[in-house]
């Protein structure tokens, strides 16, 4: 039996295929964006009060979330069919991805004290941030006293007298 | 152009009792959407606590930064340090 010669079929493109995500990569998805939006709710600032006889604590802190998504796809045909120019299903493709990362910060800013005598705000100090943007400020006075006194320099001015 | 881009706003937390007193949490929200681009930041910090009395009277207590407020401060103190620094150098004559 002769074989029914088939007639070439056209390139597949970007509005006839099927890119749909499936329905649990979506869902990830969905459900990392609802968290995300989540973190902009006040119970994610202030934590559970815990009491201690009569005193209340309140810990406070601040959240920093950043998210970020990519998607990406493309079509091409292979270097044989484009010189020939014949339209063949099999020398067509395509393919698509996506990815996306994020960052979640927190740092304890202060405890809310409730007691019967009141209630006070003490703050959190975290010393070796201090530490380190001391260390920091001092480097900057340090490197341009360096830069103003340093021996070749010196060295230079004396020459130059 | 900039407020579509940053949104801040003010939210009330649920009143937790304690004793006589109710203390309603503050938090200041900034979200950060660079217009369609499927990326955002929010910025999440504590505001203040009003204290609301039997009687009706509130008053807030603002939560301060400490360790932000003082590593600013000393950021500063080295970048104005060395900038004068740099403008007392010995120049020549």
């Amino acid at each position: 039996m002769p074989r029914k010669e088939e007639p070439p079929q056209e390139p597949p493109s970007a509005s006839t295929v099927d890119i749909s995500i499936s329905a649990p990569a979506l869902d990830v998805v969905q459900d990392t964006l609802t968290r995300f939006l989540d973190t902009a709710s006040v119970t994610r600032v202030y934590g559970e009060p815990q009491q201690y006889g009569d005193t209340v604590l309140i810990p406070a802190a601040e959240v920093l979330v950043g998210l970020g998504f990519g998607t990406g796809y493309g079509f091409g045909s292979s270097k044989e069919e484009q010189a020939t120019k014949e339209k063949r299903e099999d020398g067509w493709g395509g393919g698509g991805g996506g990815g996306g990362g994020g960052r979640t910060l927190s740092r304890p800013v202060a405890v809310i004290v409730a007691s019967p005598q009141g209630v006070h705000i003490e703050p959190v100090v975290d010393t070796t941030k201090l530490a380190l943007a001391a260390i920091t400020a001092g480097g900057f006075m340090l490197a341009t006293l360096f830069g103003i006194f340093s021996p070749k320099r010196l060295a230079r001015r004396i020459a130059g007298e | 152009m900039l407020q579509s881009i940053i949104h801040t706003e003010t939210r009330e937390g649920t009143p937790i009792p304690v004793g006589r007193l109710r203390l309603i949490p503050l938090a200041r929200t900034v979200r950060l959407q660079l217009g369609r681009l499927p990326l955002g930041l929010i910025w999440n910090r504590p505001l203040a606590v009003k204290v609301c009395t039997p009687d009706g009277r509130s008053q807030v207590l603002p939560v301060q930064d400490v360790t932000r407020r003082t590593q600013l401060m000393l950021l500063g103190v080295g970048l104005i340090g060395s900038l004068l620094i740099w403008l007392a150098r010995p120049r020549r004559a």
